[in-house]
C-alpha cells in the first residue's frame, strides 16, 4: 500500500532523513517510532506529498506521488500532529467541505459523520465554530474528516495527543476495522505501549536513519518496545 | 518587574508595526521604501493638520482669542489619539491573548494593567505629537511667543495623553462589554466602523466649513468652548496667556480622571480579565447534508474566511463600498460634477471615461485575493494534502474576489450608464472595463500572494494589512490604472480618442489577465504543492 524507497530529505546542510525504505502492506497498522526531530513528520509530510524530498521514491497503492499525486492523495487521509482547522467553519460546515473535495454523495456523507461522530462523542458539538474547540475536539474533527471518504491508507501524525481516553479507545478501534476491511495505517507516537499494543509492525528512526523495522513480536524479542527504543538511543546510526 | 512588563509590550508594538520590515536578511531597498512611506505618512499628516490650523492662527489671535486656537489643537489632537487608540484599549488591556499567562505569575495586576496602559499613553502621545506639532509651528512662526509660552505649550501637550488613556480605557471596556454579548461580532464592527468612517469623511468634507464659522463667529465659539469643554479652555488659556493656574487647572483635569480610571481598573482587573461570558452552545441537530462541486466549496470557503474577519472586509474592500456609494453621490452632485468638467477646456465630453477610470480606481482598491495565500497559515496543509489540482485552489481565491467585487462594480457601473449622458459605445466600455480591471486585480493578488507568501502570522491582521503582497498588489493595480491616464494626457491625447485608449487598455488588461490565469493553472500549481 505506501512504498517508502531511499527516502532522502535535506533542510540546509542538515540531512533530517536519509537513504529511508519502508513497505507498508495491505491490512497492517504500521508504528513509526522516533525521538523528537528524528525526521518522522518530514517523512509523513513527504508521503503525503505536502513537502518535496531530494530523492527517493514513494508509491502509494501503486502510483508514485511525485508523478501522479492527486491519484494518491485520493486513496490517502492525513491528521497532522497539530489539529489545525479551518476556525472561520463550523465542524459540521468543515465535515461537508471535506466531503465536497472529495465528491461524497449526500446520503453517504450524512451517514459517516452521523457514524464517526457519534463513536468519537462529537455531534452535540458539530454546530459550534471549530474556534470554540478544545484541542482534543479539533483532533477528533480532523479524525472524521479523514475517514469521511472512505480511504485506503491512513497517515498520522501522534493520532492520540490530546484525545480523552473513550476516544483514543475507539480510535484504535476504528484503525482495527480498517485494516480488517484491507486498508493500511501508518502512524508515528510516542507513546509505546500503545504502539506495542497495536501496531502490526514498527520502524523505529534515528536521526533521519532507520535503526530498526519489522514484525512487532520481531523486533522487540523477549523485551518491550521501550527498552527496545532505548536500547536504539545508544545505537551509533 | 514592571519595566520587564513594559519592555515587553514595547517589544510587542514594535514588533507588530515593523513585522516582516526588520528582518536581518531585507534587502535595503525594502528599508529604504518602508522608511520613505513612514516619512510620507508622517509629512501627509504634519501637512495636513498645519493646513487646517494655518488659517485660524492670525485671525484668532487678532481677535484676541489666541486661547481658542490651542484649545482647538487640544480638542482635535483629543479626538484624533481618542479613535486611534480606543479599540486599542479593549484589546490590549481587556481581549490580551496573555492575561491568563501573566495572572497566572506570581505579577501584581495591577502592574499588568499599568503596563498597558503605559503602552496607550506612548500610543496617544505618537497622535497628539501628529496634531500639536503643526499647530505649535504654524503658531509660533506666525506670532513668535516667548520661552515661557513654548514651555507652557509643551507641558499641556505632554498632559493631553493622560485624559485620552482614561477615556480610551473606558470606551475599550465598553466595547468589550458589548462584543461578549453579541451573537454578530463581525457584522456590528463592520457597521459601527462604516459609521465611524463616513462619520469621519463627511466631517473632513465639511472642514472648511467649520474653520470658516470659528473664525468668522470666533467670539460665539469661544463662549462655548469656555462654557462646555472648561479642561480645553484652560489648556488654552494656560499657553496663550500663560496662565499658571490655568495650568494647575489642567494638570489636575489631565492627571485626576486618569488616576480614578487606573484605580477602579486595577481593583477589577483581575475580574474583567478571567470573566468569561462566551455565548450560548449551540446544539447541532442531525439533517441530510447538501453536496456541492469542487470549486464552489471552495469559494465558499474563501468567502466564509472573508466575512468571518471584520478587519480583513473593512481593509480588503472598500473599493466595493463606495462603488455602490458612487453613482447616489453624482446623483448628488451631478451639477457641480458637470460645472467642474465645463471648466476643463478639451475635456467636456469625458463624463464616461473618467466614470470608466474611476470604477477601474475603486477596483484596484479591492485586495481580498492579495493575502489569501498567507491567510492559510498553519491550515496550508488542509488544502496541499486534498486531491485537488493546486491552480484550481489558486482559482477559487480569485473566483472569492471577484464574486464580491464583480456585482458592485456592475451595478455602479450601470447606475452611471443611467445617469450620465453617454454613447452606446461608452456604456459598454463603462460595463466591461471595471468589470475586467476587477479580474485582473483578484489574479494579479493571487499572483504576487504565491510569490510573497507569508505564513508566519500571530494575527491575521499582519497577513492582510502589513504584507508585502497586499501593498504591491494595490499599488500595483493603482499604478496600472494611472499609467494610461498619464500616457494619454501627455501622449496619446492627439494620436487618439480617449474612447479608444480605453478600449486598448481594457484589452490589455484582458490579455493580463489571460497569461496571468494561465501561470496559476501550470506553473502555481507546482509552486503551491509544495508552500510553506
Amino acid at each position: 500500500m505506501l512504498i517508502i524507497k531511499n527516502l532522502t530529505k535535506t533542510y540546509g546542510s542538515k540531512k533530517a532523513v536519509d537513504d529511508l525504505s519502508l513497505h507498508i502492506k495491505k491490512g497492517e497498522i504500521y508504528g513509526f517510532i522516533g525521538h523528537n526531530g528524528a525526521g518522522k513528520t518530514t517523512t509523513i509530510k513527504a508521503c503525503c506529498g505536502i513537502l518535496k524530498f531530494d530523492s527517493g521514491e514513494i508509491f502509494i497503492d501503486g502510483d508514485s506521488i511525485q508523478n501522479n499525486p492527486l491519484e494518491c492523495k485520493k486513496k490517502t487521509a492525513y491528521i497532522p500532529d497539530s489539529p489545525d482547522l479551518y476556525e472561520f467553519l463550523s465542524g459540521i460546515k468543515y465535515l461537508n467541505f471535506v466531503s465536497d473535495i472529495y465528491g461524497i454523495s449526500q446520503q453517504d456523507r450524512t451517514a459517516k459523520i452521523k457514524k464517526y461522530a457519534g463513536l468519537l462523542g462529537l455531534t452535540e458539538d458539530l454546530a459550534q465554530p471549530v474556534s470554540a474547540y478544545s484541542h482534543g475536539m479539533k483532533q477528533k474533527l480532523a479524525v472524521i474528516a479523514a475517514l469521511i471518504h472512505d480511504p485506503k491508507l491512513i497517515i498520522m501524525d501522534e493520532p492520540f495527543v490530546g484525545l480523552d481516553p473513550k476516544a483514543s479507545f475507539t480510535l484504535k478501534e476504528i484503525m482495527r476495522q480498517i485494516c480488517s476491511e484491507g486498508g493500511a495505517i501508518f502512524f508515528s507516537t510516542h507513546i509505546l505501549e500503545v504502539a506495542e499494543k497495536l501496531c502490526d509492525k514498527v520502524a523505529i528512526i534515528k536521526n533521519g536513519r532507520l535503526v530498526i523495522s519489522g514484525d512487532m513480536d520481531e523486533v522487540k524479542g523477549n523485551v518491550s518496545l521501550e527498552e527496545v527504543f532505548l536500547g536504539s538511543e545508544d545505537m551509533d546510526v | 518587574m514592571f519595566r520587564a512588563l513594559v519592555r515587553t509590550r514595547m517589544q510587542a508594538l514594535i514588533s507588530f508595526l515593523f513585522r516582516g520590515v526588520l528582518k536581518k536578511k531585507r534587502s535595503v531597498l525594502i528599508l529604504v521604501l518602508f522608511a520613505l512611506l513612514m516619512i510620507y505618512v508622517f509629512a501627509s499628516f504634519i501637512l495636513l493638520f498645519g493646513g487646517m490650523f494655518y488659517p485660524l492662527s492670525l485671525p484668532l489671535h487678532d481677535a484676541g482669542l489666541g486661547w481658542l486656537y490651542f484649545a482647538i489643537a487640544g480638542i482635535t489632537a483629543f479626538v484624533l489619539s481618542l479613535m486611534g487608540s480606543v479599540f486599542s484599549a479593549r484589546t490590549q488591556l481587556f481581549e490580551a491573548k496573555d492575561n491568563e499567562m501573566l495572572l497566572a505569575m506570581p505579577i501584581p495586576p495591577g502592574y499588568i494593567l499599568a503596563s498597558r496602559m503605559v503602552m496607550l499613553l506612548v500610543m496617544n502621545a505618537f497622535f497628539i505629537l501628529l496634531v500639536a506639532l503643526p499647530a505649535g509651528v504654524v503658531y509660533f512662526i506666525r506670532i513668535p511667543g516667548s520661552a515661557t509660552q513654548i514651555i507652557f505649550f509643551i507641558a499641556v501637550f505632554t498632559l493631553l495623553p493622560l485624559p485620552v488613556t482614561a477615556l480610551s480605557c473606558v470606551l475599550g471596556w465598553l466595547l468589550a462589554l458589548i462584543n461578549t454579548g453579541t451573537k454578530h461580532k463581525s457584522l456590528i464592527t463592520v457597521i459601527s466602523s462604516l459609521v465611524f468612517l463616513f462619520g469621519y469623511f463627511y466631517l473632513y468634507s465639511r472642514i472648511n466649513v467649520y474653520l470658516n464659522r470659528i473664525i468668522q463667529n470666533g467670539n460665539a465659539v469661544a463662549r462655548t468652548v469656555q462654557r462646555v469643554i472648561l479642561p480645553a479652555y484652560h489648556l488654552g488659556y494656560a499657553v496663550a496667556e500663560t496662565n499658571t493656574a490655568s495650568l494647575f487647572l489642567f494638570f489636575i483635569t489631565a492627571v485626576l480622571p486618569f488616576w480614578v480610571v487606573y484605580i477602579i481598573l486595577s481593583k477589577s482587573f483581575l475580574t474583567i480579565a478571567t470573566t468569561k461570558r462566551g455565548t450560548e452552545k449551540i446544539i447541532y441537530e442531525e439533517k441530510e447534508q447538501k453536496a456541492s462541486g469542487v470549486t464552489k466549496a471552495l469559494v465558499v470557503k474563501e468567502l466564509r474566511h472573508f466575512i468571518s474577519s471584520p478587519m480583513y472586509m473593512l481593509n480588503a474592500s472598500l473599493g466595493v463600498i463606495f462603488a455602490v456609494i458612487l453613482p447616489f453621490a453624482v446623483i448628488i452632485k451631478k451639477d457641480q460634477l458637470d460645472q467642474i468638467i465645463s471648466m476643463m477646456p478639451g475635456y467636456e465630453s469625458m463624463a464616461g471615461p473618467v466614470a470608466v477610470i474611476a470604477l477601474c480606481i475603486l477596483a484596484a482598491t479591492n485586495f481580498i485575493s492579495a493575502p489569501s495565500i498567507s491567510l492559510e497559515g498553519k491550515n496550508l496543509w488542509i488544502l496541499q494534502s486534498f486531491p485537488v489540482d493546486g491552480g484550481d485552489v489558486l482559482l477559487s481565491k480569485a473566483y472569492a474576489h471577484m464574486t464580491v467585487c464583480l456585482p458592485p462594480g456592475l451595478f455602479a457601473s450601470v447606475m452611471l450608464a443611467f445617469i450620465l449622458d453617454l454613447t452606446p459605445f461608452i456604456i459598454c466600455l463603462l460595463i466591461a472595463v471595471p468589470a475586467v480591471m476587477t479580474v485582473f486585480q483578484a489574479l494579479l493578488g493571487v499572483v504576487i500572494n504565491l510569490r510573497f507568501p507569508k505564513f508566519d502570522w500571530i494575527s491575521e491582521t499582519v497577513a492582510v494589512k502589513q504584507s508585502l503582497s497586499s501593498v504591491l498588489t494595490m499599488f500595483g493595480s493603482l499604478a496600472v490604472v494611472t499609467l494610461p491616464i498619464i500616457l494619454y494626457i501627455y501622449l496619446l491625447r492627439d494620436l487618439m480618442s480617449a474612447e479608444l485608449c480605453i478600449t486598448l487598455f481594457g484589452l490589455l488588461l484582458g490579455a493580463a489577465s489571460a497569461l496571468m490565469y494561465r501561470f496559476l493553472k501550470t506553473k502555481g500549481n507546482e509552486i503551491y504543492a509544495f508552500l510553506g
